[in-house]
């Protein structure tokens, strides 16, 4: 564990204690009503599709890296202020870091957005909580920042060329 | 314009490798959560620069450098994000100082090269992408080879793989294909 991991793993500073534990819980849900709030800010029908589509292959893709690499957690192996129990289901999933992949997909879903800065703010605290609880390292959290980040352009690529074939389907049918 | 940006995209990655030795000089057992934790902080930048942007906010350094380096029509510093997310992916993804800064070194520099080669005196079009020529190919491969001094004879295959992967039309930038072709390459082969 590194330096950056291991001081932020042994702070104690109530609010964010309570805080990171609410995301710990509640993050994805947090996130899911967030953004059926905030699809009218999003502007295009098309990047409403994109961020579906990129959550979906997110979610594969993440899945199957944590089940591949099947590192342990900090909080088990490490001294954190917040030790985890070793049965936990998800105890050797640290890499990458979920909660950093899907919420830095929505800050690439929302850039030019109104709600951009919403969404970078609660994906910083919601990347540096993960940090702070010690369910993950650093390079746990940036690697799912870069898959996030990825996934979305992926999903960007492949939904305008799922319209690019389309529409000369409809073009051609016509 | 495009040798101006592939000029910055070489310096770029110089600075990155230099960067990532000298903390692993000081800190050695540490080197890669503060090059990590460089790389966060320039990423959140780089996303309200390119917010603001998108926003039309006049910013005048951002705009100069974007009217010198960047190319028309396409979203607003589009490139360095892909660069970026590709570092974040070898940092993340690769084990040492050796095989992070070898990717860098054939993202930053093959790619860099091989472009204002193939761009002043490519002639011959590759078969399975017009868009890119024979002498540009060779030329990222010949270019990456120095990546020999970070990780030995594997700098063969992988500048060889690299320059395969950036020869094809992959419909994504190949700042992240690179890096993801130097990540498969030391997971599976290396």
């Amino acid at each position: 564990m590194g330096v950056i991991t291991s001081f932020i793993s042994q702070l104690a500073i109530p609010f964010i204690t309570e805080v990171s534990f609410l995301f710990q819980e509640q993050a994805y849900v947090m996130l899911a009503l967030l953004t059926l709030l905030t699809f009218p800010f999003f502007k295009l029908r098309k990047r409403i599709l994109i961020t579906v589509l990129g959550v979906l292959l997110l979610i594969a893709v993440v899945y199957a890296a944590k089940s591949y690499y099947a590192q342990p957690r900090p909080c088990l192996t490490q001294d954190v202020r917040y030790p985890c129990e070793a049965g936990e289901p998800t105890s050797y999933q640290s890499f990458p870091s979920g909660h950093a992949a899907v919420s830095f997909l929505l800050v690439a879903a929302t850039l030019g957005t109104p709600v951009f800065a919403l969404y970078l703010i609660l994906a910083f605290l919601i990347s540096f909580t993960r940090l702070y609880l010690g369910v993950h390292t650093l390079n746990d959290v940036v690697a799912g920042i870069a898959i996030g980040i990825a996934v979305y352009a992926l999903a960007e690529i492949i939904v305008n060329r799922f319209i690019e074939v389309w529409k000369k389907w409809k073009l051609g049918a016509s | 314009m495009e040798t101006r940006r592939q000029l910055v995209h070489i310096f770029v990655g110089i600075l990155m490798i230099a960067f990532a030795l000298l903390v692993y000089q000081s800190a050695p057992t540490s080197w890669k959560e503060i090059v990590e934790a460089a790389l966060i902080i320039f990423l959140l930048l780089g996303l309200v620069i390119i917010d603001l942007k998108l926003k039309r906010v006049k910013i005048t350094v951002v705009d100069w450098l974007l009217d010198v380096f960047e190319r028309p029509n396409i979203m607003p510093a589009h490139g360095a994000l892909w660069y970026w997310v590709g570092a974040m992916l070898l940092i993340s993804f690769t084990s040492g100082t050796r095989q992070f800064c070898s990717g860098i070194f054939i993202l930053s520099i093959g790619d860099g090269i091989s472009t204002i080669i193939g761009k002043r005196f490519g002639n011959h079009p590759l078969p399975h992408n017009k868009n890119k020529t024979w002498e540009g190919t060779a030329t990222f491969f010949l270019a990456s080879l120095p990546a020999y001094f970070f990780i030995g004879a594997a700098a063969f295959p992988l500048a060889l793989l690299c320059a395969l992967v950036e020869s094809m039309n992959l419909h994504i930038d190949d700042n992240f294909t690179i890096p993801l072709a130097c990540v498969l390459f030391f997971q599976f082969i290396a």
